[in-house]
């Protein structure tokens, strides 16, 4: 699993932190069971399962359930649910104050949660009706590009003013769903909502706040950091390169920093599947970070700035991939 | 009367209740007289006003000692939500730094609930002997003698906790405690002076019925035909998760014009919360819970309150049936009875507590690390839970029992060939002794649910002698009419919208903004 897919395995890391290891095995038995999923050992032989052409047909009849192309785990495995946390309460809060109600029994009770969205709205108390106003319209457009049902159980979840949102169970019940699934679904729609808001700050005046703080990264100054703004203005290297009047060589290292630092920063534009797969082998068998080591037992068409990103996925991920073998 | 007329003023202005129910004036008279006082109130007739009142007027911080850590956090939301503001709760949930930081702060409250495995810490206690204590609280004080002996022996030390506090007037709080109990939690806080106000637990307005049913798919029936005949507001207790769950899907197919959910422990807090306001809100009509429901729960009129099991002791049921017609208006108790139900908690019984076998090999391992000289750390006492399958709650019950034995020191064992021998002995009987206690309990629940007498008689009889008579009905042993038990309607069901924009601009524009 962890070689064949580096960056699709990726996107399920820690999407589903509370599920027991009971119900997961007692998930795959079903699968096996139904004929989707095979035993099997693996190279190493550890213990493993295969996915039956009956298991990949079953999973592309279920698709529409559960869109695997929502996760971004290893992004957001932390961010999603502090993100959603607040968002949730400050919800919450502000139907309640707009109608002039301060008594009402808060949805999340976790000290830090209720203290953020405390200091926060502290913050846009003054202009609260504007703030308001532009939190619906973020919301209403980025779940628009959802599908309709998943949007409506979305908003079936808020609690606010005389309403309690609705308990996992009770939206399953709802969707003719399971409960699992519908956790599955509202993890795979935070992850999207923060893409979305994070690569377009500014587009999100009333949401971005709510994850301004959240591991704030480092912030990459001097020279880097202009090339930075430039990479997030969407320029490939080259662009940048030519704008700044710098060698592209020097690109590329501050490329390798931004990698480093920037959460959200796409690797696999840089480094095809294929060729991800093959450096980070080497990186592991060779158990070096030479540049020079790494190069020669590689295809020759696969570049320096290559090795190097993928020598800061290796440091940035390496738990992560670990721990979703 | 000066004082009286006072008292009645702090009440309306604190928590806007224009007079004090029976019993609450008189208890918080003595505590503000710096008496100490056993307060044996019945269910739902606001003990928690007792120690909240007198925690504004009087100098220094109260603390409360609570059973459950839900209870506790609720009854702190509830108080916020009344702005009673100087109110806080400590316990495991709480991260180490949030705690630290409360600790630091403590001077500035008037009001810390806390649970007893964190007064424990020698931290907490030095940090709490700084301050003035105004008043020191056992809520569900019947814990002290009835989860004491097994699971929570922290409540044992209580009576230590206080001497080491200072010595500050006790209020000990229950609804359900028999004359032996109450000895017991006097003989625990080593408190032979207490004033105690005793007030009888008998509700006029709760009706009781049994229904005798020899299958799930009877009592299936009989729970559609009371739910659907007579609306309100229903709790329905199981003693599994899974049957609660179960049981809340097959009513919701069955009976679509109703609103049924299911709460237990197991669920995320958010949907705790949740399902627990739906229901306060009118959003659900009938709950399917565990126990874990229904603590400081203050719903008024919940109507109907059904049991699908047998509870295993009297205790536990009254205190479950007491949060049924709060507001005073009739309500129904209903027990579906299958002799076959008394295997559910016999087992449970026969399981809490640790087999002779089981103490045996813990006692064997124990004494090799304490003959190489192994501590007690996380990971060792992790690799006994896995070495011999033993739940924590098993082995908080031994360790007490071995540190009250100085089998262990700290983090030591100490290991003596014929002390430990007398130990075990000793635990075994007195483990086979609780068990028979709980097993008599058991069958007094048996005897109530079988005995062809006044069910309203039978089980108030073992708290005090005599009752009110019932304003509506009293048991299905007298004879009882449910067709003159008032309904209400059904509540207009709240309109469904589909629309997930008109929603979501209901919940952040407000309604008038619907119309555009």
């Amino acid at each position: 699993m962890q070689d064949a897919h580096i960056y699709s395995n990726q996107a399920f890391y820690g999407i589903y932190k509370g599920l027991k290891k009971q119900s997961f095995d007692q998930k795959i038995n079903e699968l096996i069971r139904a004929g989707h999923l095979e035993e099997t050992v693996d190279e190493k032989g550890r213990q493993a399962v295969r996915c039956l052409p009956e298991g990949e047909m079953w999973q592309r009849s279920h698709q529409a359930s559960i869109p695997y192309h929502y996760f971004q785990g290893i992004r957001y495995y932390d961010k999603a649910e502090i993100f959603y946390n607040r968002l949730l309460l400050l919800v919450q809060t502000l139907s309640n104050t707009k109608e002039k109600n301060f008594s009402f029994i808060p949805v999340i009770h976790q000290p830090e949660t209720e203290r953020f969205v405390r200091s926060f709205f502290k913050q846009i108390k003054e202009n609260e009706k504007g703030y308001l106003k532009a939190l619906y319209l973020e919301l209403e457009q980025l779940l628009a590009d959802f599908q309709e049902e998943e949007a409506r159980l979305f908003v079936d979840r808020f609690s606010g003013y005389q309403h309690y949102g609705k308990s996992l169970d009770q939206l399953a019940v709802d969707y003719k769903r399971e409960a699992t699934d519908i956790h599955l679904l509202l993890t795979g729609m935070i992850h999207m909502l923060l893409y979305k808001i994070e690569t377009a700050q500014s587009d999100y005046r009333a949401l971005f706040p709510l994850i301004a703080d959240i591991g704030q990264t480092v912030k990459i100054v001097g020279s880097a950091g202009r090339t930075h703004d430039l990479f997030k203005q969407g320029l490939t290297p080259e662009e940048i390169s030519r704008t700044r009047n710098l060698k592209v060589n020097t690109i590329y290292d501050h490329l390798a920093e931004i990698a480093l630092y920037d959460p959200v920063f796409p690797f696999s534009d840089y480094v095809s599947e294929n060729d991800a797969k093959q450096i980070l082998q080497v990186i592991q068998e060779s158990n070096s970070f030479k540049l020079k080591t790494i190069k020669e037992k590689l295809h020759p068409e696969i570049s320096f700035f290559q090795i190097r990103l993928m020598l800061v996925f290796h440091h940035k991920f390496k738990e992560g991939i670990s721990n979703n073998a | 009367m000066h004082e009286t007329l006072r008292l009645e003023e702090e009440l309306k202005k604190h928590f806007h209740y224009q007079t004090f129910r029976p019993g609450q004036r008189e208890i918080i008279h003595d505590v503000l007289q710096g008496e100490s006082v056993l307060g044996i109130l019945p269910t739902g007739s606001g003990k928690s006003v007792c120690y909240q009142l007198p925690a504004l007027l009087l100098e220094g911080l109260t603390i409360v000692i609570s059973p459950l850590i839900s209870l506790m956090i609720d009854q702190v939301k509830e108080l916020k939500a009344k702005n009673y503001k100087r109110a806080v709760a400590l316990n495991s949930f709480v991260t180490y730094a949030e705690r630290q930081l409360i600790m630091e702060q403590l001077h500035h409250y008037q009001l810390l609930y806390i649970s007893p495995e964190l007064l424990q810490q020698d931290q907490v206690i030095k940090r709490l002997s700084q301050l003035k204590i105004s008043l020191f609280v056992i809520d569900e004080a019947h814990c002290i003698s009835q989860w004491g002996h097994d699971f929570r022996p922290d409540y044992l030390k209580l009576g230590t906790v206080i001497q080491r506090l200072n010595n500050p007037p006790v209020l000990a709080l229950s609804a359900t405690a028999t004359p032996a109990v109450q000895a017991d939690i006097i003989k625990s806080l080593n408190r032979p002076e207490i004033t105690k106000r005793i007030y009888p637990m008998d509700r006029d307005n709760l009706a009781f019925v049994i229904q005798d049913v020899s299958s799930d798919q009877e009592k299936l029936e009989l729970l559609t035909f009371y739910l659907k005949k007579h609306y309100g507001p229903a709790l329905i207790y199981f003693s599994s998760r899974i049957q609660a769950e179960n049981l809340a899907h097959i009513l919701s197919e069955k009976l679509p014009e109703l609103n049924v959910a299911f709460y237990h422990g197991g669920m995320e807090p958010i949907d705790r919360i949740q399902i627990q306001q739906q229901f306060m809100n009118n959003q659900i009509d009938v709950i399917c819970c565990t126990s874990a429901f229904g603590m400081g729960i203050n719903k008024h009129n919940i109507r109907l309150i059904i049991h699908y099991h047998l509870p295993s002791q009297m205790e536990a049921y009254i205190q479950e049936v007491g949060r049924a017609g709060r507001d005073g208006k009739p309500s129904i108790c209903l027990l579906l009875y299958g002799r076959y139900d008394t295997a559910i908690p016999k087992s449970i019984i026969e399981n809490e507590l640790p087999e002779s076998g089981e103490i045996r090999v813990i006692m064997q391992q124990l004494q090799i690390w304490g003959e190489q000289g192994i501590e007690l750390t996380k990971e060792t006492i992790n690799t006994l839970y896995e070495l011999f399958q033993m739940s924590e709650i098993k082995w908080r019950f031994l360790r007490f029992h071995f540190e009250k034995h100085g089998m262990i020191r700290g983090k030591k064992v100490v290991y003596q060939a014929e002390q430990w021998r007398n130990i075990y002995d000793h635990l075994v009987n007195w483990i086979h002794s609780r068990s028979l206690y709980k097993m008599q309990e058991l069958q007094e629940m048996v005897s109530w649910a079988e005995s062809a007498g006044c069910l309203r008689e039978q089980l108030y009889k073992k708290f005090q002698s005599g009752y009110d008579t019932p304003i509506f009905e009293c048991c299905s042993n007298c004879g009882i009419d449910l067709e003159q038990w008032e309904t209400q309607a059904l509540l207009p069901s709240q309109r469904k919208e589909t629309d997930w924009r008109l929603k979501l601009q209901k919940l952040l524009l407000g309604v008038k903004h619907e119309a555009k």
